[in-house]
This record gives C-alpha cells, sequence and structure tokens, in this order.
C-alpha cells in the first residue's frame, strides 16, 4: 500500500512538472460588487464593476464569473456559479444572485487565473458590507 | 456533468476527508471541536509552499501533512490526560487559537516570480493550482475524489490490522485496554497524530479545490459540521461518513425548497439520532448485521 501511494506521489510529480511556476500575465484587478433584494425571498440582483486595482480605471473584462459561498461554513452552502456577460459599457450588470440563507457570503469573482474575494451581508431588507 | 455538479462533488469529497480525519478521533474514544484548525494550517501550508515559494504540489500536500502532524502531536501530548468535556473543550480552544492566529498573519515571500502570501483576515488568494495544472473543474475534482478514495482505503486496511483493532479498544474501553497491557497514551497520541495529519491533507486539498482560503473559513461551524457527519454516519465504518455529508451537502444542498428551513432540518436529524441512535445510523452492531447477512448470501 505504501508502496502504492509513494508510486503514484512520484508519478504526480513528474508529470505536473511546473504546476506551481505560473505566470501573473493579467492585470492587477478590483472588483465592486454592489447588491440589491429583489420581490423575491432570498434573490438579489446584483452589479459587478471591474476596476484596475492601482490606477482604479474601469476594465472591460470577457468571461468572467462569480462564486458565492459562505466563509462560516465553506462548501456546506455554496450557491452555482455565475457567468457574467459585460454590456456595451463594459460593465457587467443586474447579475441574479439565488441564496439558500441570509448572512454573511464571500463573493469570489474570477476572470482567468485572477480572483478576487469581497464580502456582503446579505439581510432581507439590504446588503451590506460587513 | 455541469459546473455546479463537479463543484457539490469535490465539496462532499474534502468534507468526507475531514468527517474521516474525526472518525479516527472517535475510533480512540475522543471528540474534537478543533479539527477545522488542522484544516486550515493544512491550507495555510500547502498554500504557502505552492503558491508562495512555487514548489510542485505534491511538495505543498507534504508539507501540509507535516505541519498538520507536527501539531497534533503537539496537541495530543499536552491534552491526551484530558477526558470527555475538558478534552473537548481543549480541541475547541485550539481551533479557535489557530483561526485567530492566521487572522493576523501577513506574510510576502519575497524572491523572482510570481508570489502569493497571507494576508490576515483578508485571506489568501492566488492560489493557482488548478489553473496552471491544467485540471479544471473536473479534473480537480476528480483528483479530489481519487485522494478520497486512498484515505478510504487506507483507513479500512488500518482497521484491518491489529493496530486497528488496539485502537478500537482503547476507544471502547480504556481502562481494560489498559488492564489488558495496551499503551492507552502512545495510541492515543499516535491516532491524534494521524487524525490531524488527515485533516491538514484534506485542507491543502480544499485550498487547492476552491483557489481562495480565509480564517473565517476555519471557524468552529466547520468542526461541528464535520463532527455531525460523522455522528450521523455512525462509527461502525468509516464509509459512514458518507450518509452524513450526502444528507447536508447533497439532499439539503439541492432541495432549494427546503433552502430556509436547511439547518433547523439539519439540526433536527442530529437531535433525533443523538436520541434514538447513539452510536449513529451504521453504529458497530448494525455494521456486523450487514456483513453477516452478506456472508450468508454468498454461501447460498
Amino acid at each position: 500500500m505504501l508502496r502504492l501511494v509513494l508510486v503514484i506521489l512520484m508519478l504526480a510529480s513528474f508529470s505536473s512538472g511546473n504546476v506551481g511556476r505560473g505566470a501573473a500575465n493579467s492585470e492587477p484587478i478590483d472588483v465592486a460588487v454592489t447588491c440589491m433584494p429583489s420581490s423575491q425571498k432570498l434573490v438579489y440582483r446584483c452589479d459587478v464593476r471591474v476596476t484596475h486595482a492601482k490606477t482604479g480605471f474601469p476594465l472591460c473584462i470577457n468571461g468572467g464569473s462569480i462564486e458565492l459561498d459562505m466563509p462560516s461554513m465553506p462548501m456546506a452552502h455554496q450557491s452555482p456559479k455565475i457567468d457574467l456577460h459585460t454590456d456595451a459599457n463594459g460593465e457587467m450588470k443586474d447579475v441574479e444572485v439565488r441564496l439558500q440563507m441570509l448572512g454573511e457570503w464571500r463573493v469570489l469573482f474570477r476572470a482567468g487565473a485572477s480572483t478576487v474575494a469581497k464580502r456582503l451581508d446579505f439581510q432581507a431588507g439590504a446588503v451590506t458590507t460587513p | 456533468m455541469n459546473d455546479y455538479i463537479l463543484t457539490l462533488v469535490g465539496n462532499a469529497a474534502l468534507l468526507s476527508m475531514l468527517a474521516v480525519s474525526i472518525y479516527l478521533m472517535v475510533l480512540v474514544g475522543e471528540l474534537s471541536f478543533g479539527h477545522q484548525g488542522f484544516f486550515g494550517i493544512g491550507a495555510y501550508s500547502a498554500a504557502l509552499v505552492t503558491s508562495g515559494y512555487d514548489f510542485n504540489p505534491v511538495f505543498g500536500i507534504g508539507a501540509a501533512i507535516v505541519a498538520g502532524a507536527i501539531s497534533g502531536a503537539a496537541l495530543a501530548i499536552l491534552t491526551v490526560p484530558l477526558r470527555g468535556l475538558m478534552f473537548l473543550l481543549s480541541t475547541l480552544a485550539f481551533g479557535e487559537m489557530v483561526r485567530t492566529g492566521l487572522g493576523l498573519w501577513y506574510f510576502d515571500p519575497d524572491g523572482p516570480g510570481p508570489k502569493s502570501g497571507p494576508a490576515g483576515v483578508e485571506g489568501y488568494s492566488g492560489l493557482r493550482f488548478i489553473f496552471d495544472s491544467g485540471l479544471g473543474l473536473a479534473g480537480a475534482t476528480a483528483f479530489v475524489v481519487l485522494a478520497l478514495a486512498l484515505v478510504m482505503i487506507g483507513v479500512m486496511l488500518m482497521e484491518r490490522t491489529q493496530w486497528g483493532a488496539r485502537v478500537r479498544a482503547v476507544g471502547q474501553n480504556h481502562l481494560l485496554a489498559e488492564a489488558i497491557g495496551l499503551r492507552v497514551t502512545f495510541i492515543k497520541i499516535a491516532v491524534i497524530t494521524l487524525s490531524a495529519a488527515l485533516a491538514a491533507f484534506s485542507g491543502a486539498m480544499f485550498a487547492f479545490f476552491t483557489t481562495f482560503i480565509e480564517p473565517a473559513n476555519f471557524s468552529v461551524m466547520l468542526g461541528i459540521h464535520a463532527l455531525a457527519y460523522e455522528l450521523i454516519g455512525g462509527i461502525g465504518h468509516v464509509m459512514a461518513v458518507f450518509i452524513g455529508v450526502g444528507l447536508d451537502v447533497i439532499v439539503l444542498q439541492a432541495v432549494h425548497g427546503l433552502a430556509e428551513y436547511r439547518m433547523i432540518i439539519f439540526g433536527g436529524c442530529i437531535a433525533l439520532l443523538l436520541r434514538y441512535r447513539p452510536d449513529g445510523l451504521l453504529d458497530v452492531p448494525t455494521v456486523l448485521a450487514i456483513k453477516k447477512r452478506l456472508r450468508g448470501k454468498k454461501r447460498c
């Protein structure tokens, strides 16, 4: 058994060679997420705006997505990934987010290999930044 | 398979792995509210070694296991004289200590290449394993499931050995085990160390799978859920953890109509089980009865 595990580890080591050495090829980005409650329970409408992390200028990014998870109980309340589409101004607007319960959620924005995490407190009447 | 299903399967596998680490604790007769601490130590170790210092993920996993084992052994040596509630509280204190400590940890590794480090409560981003390895979500899910399968096989093989029988003996009655000459303290320290290393390993997998970790991930809620999965499933067989994880992560999460009531239903299930099946659904007599029935069928 131990030999089998060692062989698997060695194979993984050889096959993934440069795995840890990727290059950060994209601009440093920041994301602003603003959400508002909708008429349905636990459903919110969100706007996602991507900016350059240093200059603050709006960036147009194609093919981003957001994922929501509760930081206090990771993996057990995850919402399905939502693919984002940009409008004419390069902004990603009016995304429908369906939650499983009220409380503090982590919104994870991904575009390529860039990941930005934001925390929002979703309550029945409002969404605030904790 | 769509991304949501893959994520659910990956999450269920990760939580199962953490629940298996608690199963080892239960085998030796202890409960833990602090395994989220080992999980966090594993996640941060793997993240720092791979994304901070550009080592291969195999080294990241190795570092996580070593860090988990060292912290587990240290905790075990300090707390093994404690029993029951006192031991439970000491594990809870350890878990909270790790979470708070990670929230204070800022580190920016220097040197060539893209680097990232922990940034206190802001968390640790830039974990690029899934992207750089080209595994994608499907590959990463398969990787996590394969790791879980290896862990399950390892624990089942361990239970079949004489060592496994000794561990169960200590768990069922440590005074009797001591009376028949078993080294109870050594066995407990060894099993707690192994359990911590396994929790850290699952934490490393979690870091690779989610690509973003933060101290809030390792709150007591995670430890309580993992313990609940184990208690629902039962202590008769390691596979029993799938019952608890399946009930919470697959069944209750998949039924969106239950969203608001999910935690109430889950809590209610635990209360009912503790009342009517204190050793879980698959307790030792049930497992023995199932095995007996299966052997009987094979003879026919």
